[in-house]
């Protein structure tokens, strides 16, 4: 799961951000928020939940970046300090300092129908997730959401390849009935 | 398998750009302070300074050890230059009682001196 996207490995990256590089965590972010968000919404099913997990457990990251042992896998480290935060979701809530997130209000309030359709869209979508298990959760967001491969998702969670399929099978199969192929081809157009 | 993707794209946080630029710089603010200390830390001056004393132990520990064997070595050359400077002594004809004399600071008698003339010739 070493990343290497535009020349730049995930160890490279790491190996800045301990020195306080800031423009290289930004990079590290971007690259892996959608993966740390698949998981965190795996786990907590909830979009608003998820991105405050996901600020958390950046931040938290870059605090415990020393006991990183193998920046090569970096994203595994990363992934697996989403799930314990996300996990103690509620226990840290108090505690959260996450700031609030205005400048989402104000993004949306320009689009008001589409973004009340993609709110309906999402709505509809984590609702249906929630009927899944929490790996079949995981196992779908990363690989249709994020694009891991299934060796990928498999290392990440402890699986073997093959199981990792199998979850994925049975995930969509189950989206699918819930959701009504009608439905995901109406998300896909829009 | 990929042809039967779920769509997620409503889920996608990355979808919007602009939100998506918000929710990395809402992060990258939240770590401001953390990657200033690491920057602090990691300054040429920090590293001399965290590197002082470690470095001094060490200088000391190699102090100690120099010392020591500064002081076993000169007492190996001393006993050694000792038995070599005897053998040279006696194999040029100096007598045996005058060459042990001298090792040993000692100032022979008048006697002594006598004998070992007497040896000699």
């Amino acid at each position: 799961m070493t990343e290497v996207v535009g020349g730049i490995s995930d160890a490279s990256l790491v190996a800045r951000v301990r020195r306080g590089h800031k423009a290289s965590f930004e990079a590290l972010v971007r690259r892996h928020y959608r993966a740390a968000y698949s998981v965190a919404l795996a786990i907590l099913e909830n979009g608003m939940d998820a991105e405050d997990v996901c600020q958390d457990a950046f931040v938290k990251a870059l605090e415990r970046l020393d006991d990183c042992r193998d920046p090569e896998k970096f994203v595994a480290w990363l992934m697996q300090i989403v799930r314990n935060r996300a996990r103690n979701f509620w226990d840290y809530r108090r505690v959260r300092t996450a700031q609030p997130l205005d400048f989402v209000n104000v993004a949306s309030s320009l689009r008001p129908d589409r973004d009340a359709e993609r709110s309906e869209l999402r709505g509809a979508l984590e609702e249906a997730i929630g009927q899944l298990s929490e790996v079949q959760r995981e196992v779908v967001l990363l690989h249709d959401l994020e694009g891991w491969k299934h060796r990928e998702i498999g290392e990440s969670l402890g699986l073997s390849e093959g199981a990792a399929r199998q979850h994925l099978f049975a995930a969509r199969k189950k989206l699918r009935e819930l959701l009504g192929a009608e439905a995901l081809k109406e998300q896909s157009n829009g | 398998m990929d042809d039967d993707r779920i769509d997620f794209s409503a889920l996608d946080p990355t979808r919007d750009q602009a939100r998506f630029d918000g929710l990395v710089g809402s992060i990258v603010d939240q770590a401001a302070d953390e990657l200033d200390r690491r920057r602090v830390s990691n300054s040429p001056l920090n590293l001399l300074v965290q590197w002082r004393r470690p470095m001094l132990a060490a200088a000391a520990v190699i102090a100690i050890v120099s010392v020591g064997v500064l002081l076993r070595v000169d007492t190996v050359n001393n006993a050694d230059y000792a038995a070599e400077t005897a053998g040279i002594a006696e194999a040029i004809g100096v007598p045996t009682l005058l060459a042990q004399g001298v090792r040993q600071n000692d100032m022979p008698t008048t006697a002594e001196l006598f004998d070992a003339f007497q040896e000699i010739q």
